[in-house]
């Protein structure tokens, strides 16, 4: 008699721990297709406001091109003895560290932009419309931190036949690491947007953001200069980037370069960190803009 | 025709600003600002609820508790039994807002790009969403022009996307703030058309805000009336008017001229009788009295018995605006 009640209740529970089991995933699945639908369309948003002109493709790549020469021929006249200079090892390798600094750097910058287009749809009202919405939050924001993901494929299309041009080719091996490396700036770049499009709810005067973001990334990140010729107090602030860290491993897979394990983990602990602060400061915006009544002008 | 079921109630709604105001380099003073007090209303489906009051009045304030977009700080809203202040995610989902101008729009996208973004953000499965596009831009009259980028568009075509945007997630409820302000009247009669068409073929809730006092007259079904964040008045705009007492102009338009001793007569009895006094125009055979609409029969009794005939009469009924400038003279202090 108590075996057949066990029987029972083993059928009973395996019954409910299946279709348990079924409905989590149905429900899993529905809330995915709900946020992908939401970032899809503020990728196409993002990508259609930004590329609304076909010419626009080209001008985005002469902000960076320049940049890369004017480093690249800064570099140049100068002899890097110095064992901490080591990285370039020949003129390719300072075209490599460059191309891949900037690229990463551009990737990182085009989100920036993106954050930026926040203040516009602010004053237009588009920003009140899109919070009376039941759309995800942190949907919204990653959605906005992809908007950049097209931009960002034909930059790196671009900077490949750079790199094929100027080097003279490419390594299996690089080839194969390329998209490896692509989705790793892809994720850490769009991790970094997420945080900036939430800093830029808070307020409508973004500028200082910019300021206190942007230019420190670039000059501390290692994107034109190695951050092991900084000074300590440099180096501090720079391991405060994930930048930093995503061009020490991009670098790495691509220049043949050695690549401490604890710089993916440290990696990986910057971008949790980064979410779970965007996650809270999403919160605050929105409890704030509820508190305050207007999204438009708190 | 749905009708008549309680959509959203709202039961002493407040909302408190804190404000901080800087009386000098190192002085700041936190000031609180009392928007909205006490306010309860209803709406329900199948109807248009105004919500009228002068700039400053808490329409706007009352519209973004209403909406979800601000939190009260105390009171209650109910929509279709859920406590919308708990679960605001709840309303996101069967309200909208439309405005009035040329906001709220992206302008570097067409028409129809607009509305299959703002139709993502509420998760409508592609081909309903198609579907719905489709008919929206069909009923709004955009079709010659909906892939065209909306910064191409005149303001009234911008004010019709605005419309199609509110309804792209079919709400129970839409909020309209000032939805024709600027408009031309052509332009202002398809608005009333799609309006109408909405509440009477699909049964949804509105809550109408707006300063042209014909439109409320025109549309609105029930009135709230603000007036620094209190509701002073409710009622349908028949039953404002008529609280207000507000005489209504009659004109009559006699067959013949009348003599001076009817002229005196008429003038004497409606000072003793209806404590008006009548203009009378000699020339043109008419009199003009304001009169309570009530003893416009004691006026007409008064003129037959002097043996006077009666060609034409005229009647204008006081206006809503009248009714509601009145009351807002009275509730100023």
């Amino acid at each position: 008699m108590p075996y057949s009640y066990f029987r029972k209740f083993i059928g009973t529970s395996k019954y409910f721990i299946i279709k348990g089991s079924k409905l989590f995933i149905i429900l899993m699945v529905n809330k995915m297709s709900d946020i992908i639908q939401i970032i899809k369309a503020e990728i196409i948003k993002c990508h259609k406001i930004s590329f609304g002109e076909k010419k626009n493709y080209f001008t985005i790549l002469i902000w960076p091109i320049l940049l890369f020469f004017t480093a690249y021929y800064s570099y140049k006249p100068l002899s890097f003895d110095s064992e901490q200079w080591s990285i370039f090892t020949s003129n390719e390798s300072i075209i490599m560290f460059l191309i891949i600094g900037y690229l990463t750097y551009n990737c990182f910058f085009s989100l920036v932009r993106n954050a930026l287009f926040m203040r516009q749809e602010r004053e237009e009202g588009v920003l009140e419309i899109i919070f009376l919405s039941p759309a995800k939050r942190l949907a919204l924001m990653y959605g906005r931190s992809l908007g950049a993901l097209i931009q960002n494929v034909w930059m790196f299309c671009i900077f490949a036949i750079f790199i094929i041009i100027f080097i003279g080719g490419l390594e299996m091996k690089t080839f194969i690491y390329f998209p490896i490396v692509f989705l790793l700036i892809c994720v850490s770049a769009s991790i970094w947007g997420g945080l900036l499009n939430t800093i830029f709810l808070f307020s409508r005067d973004t500028t200082i953001v910019f300021y206190l973001l942007d230019e420190p990334m670039l000059l501390f990140s290692g994107v034109k200069i190695p951050v092991s010729i900084f000074p300590t107090w440099a180096k501090v602030i720079s391991s405060f980037f994930p930048i930093t860290y995503v061009l020490y491993i991009a670098r790495g897979l691509l220049m043949n370069t050695l690549v401490a394990k604890t710089t993916y983990l440290i990696l990986l602990l910057i971008l949790c960190f980064i979410m779970f602060i965007t996650v809270k400061l999403l919160r605050i915006a929105e409890n704030c803009y509820r508190e305050n009544g207007n999204i438009n002008f708190y | 025709m749905k009708e008549g079921k309680t959509l959203l109630e709202a039961f002493n709604l407040s909302k408190t600003y804190h404000v901080t105001e800087r009386k000098s380099i190192l002085k700041i003073e936190r000031k609180d600002i009392f928007a909205v007090e006490n306010i309860s209303l209803n709406i329900e489906t199948g109807k248009v609820i105004g919500l009228l009051g002068i700039n400053g009045a808490g329409k706007t304030t009352t519209i973004k508790m209403l909406s979800s977009l601000i939190k009260p700080t105390s009171g209650e809203i109910i929509f279709d039994g859920v406590d919308c202040i708990k679960n605001p995610f709840e309303l996101k989902k069967n309200v909208n807002i439309i405005s009035g101008g040329e906001r709220s729009l992206y302008w570097r996208l067409s028409a129809i790009e607009n509305l299959e973004y703002f139709g993502a953000l509420y998760n409508i499965p592609k081909k309903v969403l198609q579907n719905r596009i489709e008919s929206l831009i069909e009923m709004t009259d955009i079709k010659d022009f909906a892939k065209y980028p909306v910064e191409t568009y005149s303001k009234g075509m911008k004010q019709r996307l605005q419309f199609a945007r509110g309804l792209i997630n079919d709400p129970k409820m839409i909020f309209l703030d000032e939805p024709t302000l600027g408009l031309d009247v052509p332009i202002v009669k398809q608005i009333h058309g799609y309006i109408q068409k909405i509440v009477r073929e699909e049964g949804k809730g509105i809550l109408l805000t707006t300063h042209y006092m014909a439109e409320v007259e025109k549309l609105c079904d029930y009135v709230y009336i603000l007036n620094k964040g209190k509701v002073i008045l409710e009622g349908s705009p028949s039953e404002i008017i008529h609280l207000s007492q507000l005489n209504s102009k009659v004109t009559i338009t006699l067959k013949r001229k009348s003599s001076f001793k009817d002229r005196l007569f008429i003038i004497n009895e409606c000072s003793d009788r209806l404590r008006e006094t009548p203009v009378i125009d000699a020339n043109k055979h008419s009199i003009t009295i304001s009169i309570n609409k009530e003893k416009i029969s004691m006026f007409l009794q008064i003129l037959i018995n002097q043996g006077l005939i009666i060609n034409e009469i005229e009647i204008e009924d006081p206006k809503l605006e009248d009714a509601i400038f009145l009351f807002s003279q009275i509730y100023r202090d």
